[in-house]
């Protein structure tokens, strides 16, 4: 008995200190892309681990193609690193990750069979699993069309069917549902969620506020190349209601309101005070609060600020 | 390495414009082969073909061969300038190949073109060898068969270099454009600039003079003719003596190794 305890709690031991390192799937350190004056990406850091969903959200031309590019290693950073699984990228560690880039790159005369073929092929998938892609992603139908003879969205369908083949343990996606139907975005997104909950990570590059905030755990927010907010996606979007409550001894209502435990920010504005509250608590409570505290509110507004705001918001500082 | 080659089949064996080119290729071949076998026929004079017998046949059938090289060369040009135009080995590196392996799918590919170009001369030239040669008894057919292994040396210089150049210029019409004017006037205006002896080491020079043109045709229509050309011409042999066989096969090999060398580190270097 007591023999066996020795080994098992080395092994753990052995074990929490590798999950350290093991979880973080991607860590970007420092990234930098000119193209001669632009800089399209610009000392970029960010840590994604395993399980994460992980969206990267900028406006057209913040560095998001370009960032996943260099991960993917088809464009050369000018400086920085950047480490897959811990490694350095390699040939093994990019047949784990499934990625789709920007527009679907085919060959456009053989079918989308033939094309899913060359692929598996490279990743050294059985050739039984282009059927599951293809079904996956509702192409079987039209498996033997010519890849040029295909529709926007179907190419880009086949180009997520390209990217799941040989069920890769993280999923890069830039635009996965650029040009794709309302039914087609549904399904993507279905795909996504169904990927996240066996365990993947995926790595999600968007300039929808919307999607993101359907999808992803984490976000990082991108302007200019550069990374100008990062967290959980919870965090980061949904601490957007602001309340606004006004006394008329506001000296008062400031030092009372300083006394709450609950209040995450307070903001002044003449005699109004902008606050934000912490997680479960609402305007209700701050009502009570200032009650029980022997103020009596002369104003008491919610405001919800849109997501599309407070996206914008984080991109015009 | 398998796993390339096969990768390079399904992409070319099913893209018409390759069947086209080297349907082409083999039919052409085919045609001029035939009409020289009956050209001669009518005249007077030359009452037996000797260059249509063994060993000689080697000799007409690689030299003849060489001259559709170029085609072999374009079909090199068109598959890599295809995989930049429909960015595919940018989508395959990001699947996992290596920059390297790109290049070596192609070098793979390039050899079994050559084998097959070389399989066909073969039968082509045994064929016609075996019609015209009155076998007596020191009749030796494969004489000069080495001949094919040149030739075959030579078709991969040529699409080695169709790949070295489609590699730079990326862009299938200019990168053909550029080979066919880099074979015949602008190599030819480099080399009439430098010494004769420097010359002679010039990549399409060298290339070319593998499958010299048999003796019968030394005073006619010859590719040495080109050569005698920017010098002076002389009655008599070249001022400078042809290098010998096996130094020109020597440097041929050089240069496919430079084509390839150079075409690992662009495609090393460059995004894609
Ligand atoms: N090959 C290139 N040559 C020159 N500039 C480039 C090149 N690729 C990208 N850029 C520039 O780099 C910047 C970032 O481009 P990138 O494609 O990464 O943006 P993005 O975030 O993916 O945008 P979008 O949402 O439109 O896809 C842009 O200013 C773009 O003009
Ligand atoms: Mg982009």
């Amino acid at each position: 008995m007591y023999c066996k305890i020795a080994p098992w709690s080395d092994s753990t031991i052995h074990k929490i200190q590798i999950n350290n390192k093991v979880n973080a799937v991607l860590e970007i350190n420092n990234l930098k892309k000119n193209y001669g004056k632009i800089c399209a990406v610009d000392d970029l850091s960010l840590r994604i681990e395993e399980g994460n969903v992980y969206g990267i959200l900028g406006p057209n031309g913040s560095g998001k193609t370009t960032t996943l590019s260099i991960i993917m290693d088809i464009i050369r950073a000018d400086q920085g690193s950047f480490s897959w699984f811990g490694q350095v990228s390699s040939v093994e560690i990019k047949r784990k990750i499934g990625a789709l880039i920007e527009v679907p790159y085919f060959y456009p005369y053989l079918s989308a069979e033939k094309n899913l073929r060359i692929i598996a092929e490279i990743k050294n998938v059985a050739l039984s699993n282009i059927d599951r892609v293809l079904q996956l992603t509702h192409l079987s139908e039209r498996k033997h069309t010519r890849f040029d003879a295909y529709s926007l969205g179907m190419k880009q369908r086949l180009a997520l069917a390209a990217a799941m083949l040989g069920d890769p343990q993280v999923l890069v996606l830039d635009e996965p549902t650029n040009g794709l139907d309302p039914e087609g975005i549904a399904e993507v997104r279905q795909i996504i969620k169904i990927e996240a909950a066996k365990g993947k990570t995926v790595i999600l590059a968007s300039h929808i506020l919307d999607e993101v905030e359907k999808v992803c755990t984490h976000v990082a927010v991108l302007k200019k190349g550069k990374l100008i907010a990062s967290g959980k996606v919870k965090e980061l979007l949904d601490s957007g209601e602001k309340i606004i409550v006004s006394a008329t001894d506001s000296d008062h209502l400031q030092k009372i309101l300083s006394g709450a435990r609950f209040i995450n920010n307070i903001e002044r504005n003449n005699n109004d005070f902008i606050l934000v509250l912490d997680a479960p608590y609402t305007a209700v409570d701050i009502n009570r609060f200032t009650h029980e505290n022997g103020i009596v509110l002369s104003k008491l507004l919610t405001q919800q600020k849109s997501l599309e705001s407070q996206f914008l918001e984080l991109v015009k500082q | 390495m398998k796993k390339l080659l096969h990768l390079e089949l399904i992409k070319n064996l099913s893209y018409t414009n390759f069947w086209v080119i080297a349907g082409l290729w083999a039919l052409l071949y085919v045609l001029i082969m035939i009409i020289i076998c009956m050209i001669n026929i009518g005249l007077p004079g030359i009452e037996s073909k000797p260059y249509l017998q063994f060993p000689q046949v080697w000799s007409m059938g690689t030299w003849i061969a060489s001259f559709f090289n170029l085609l072999l060369g374009i079909i090199m040009i068109v598959s890599v300038s295809n995989e930049f135009a429909f960015k595919t080995f940018r989508s395959q590196m990001i699947c996992g190949l290596t920059r390297n392996q790109l290049i070596a799918g192609k070098g793979l590919f390039t050899i079994l073109l050559a084998v097959f170009s070389m399989v066909i001369v073969f039968l082509v030239s045994l064929v016609i060898g075996i019609i015209y040669t009155n076998f007596g008894s020191e009749t030796s057919i494969f004489e000069k068969s080495y001949l094919l292994l040149v030739y075959f040396i030579q078709a991969i210089a040529y699409m080695a270099m169709g790949l070295f150049i489609a590699v730079i210029i990326r862009n299938a019409a200019l990168s053909i454009l550029t080979f066919i004017l880099y074979f015949f006037p602008m190599e030819f205006i480099l080399r009439s600039f430098l010494p004769e002896t420097v010359q002679q080491f010039f990549p399409v020079k060298i290339i070319s003079n593998l499958t010299p043109s048999p003796d019968i045709f030394q005073l006619s229509a010859s590719p040495q003719m080109v050569t005698n050309i920017n010098g002076q011409i002389s009655e008599g042999a070249p001022p400078v003596a042809d290098l010998p066989l096996n130094i020109i096969l020597i440097v041929s090999i050089a240069y496919i190794v430079i084509f390839y060398a150079a075409s690992v580190m662009i495609i090393r270097k460059r995004n894609l």
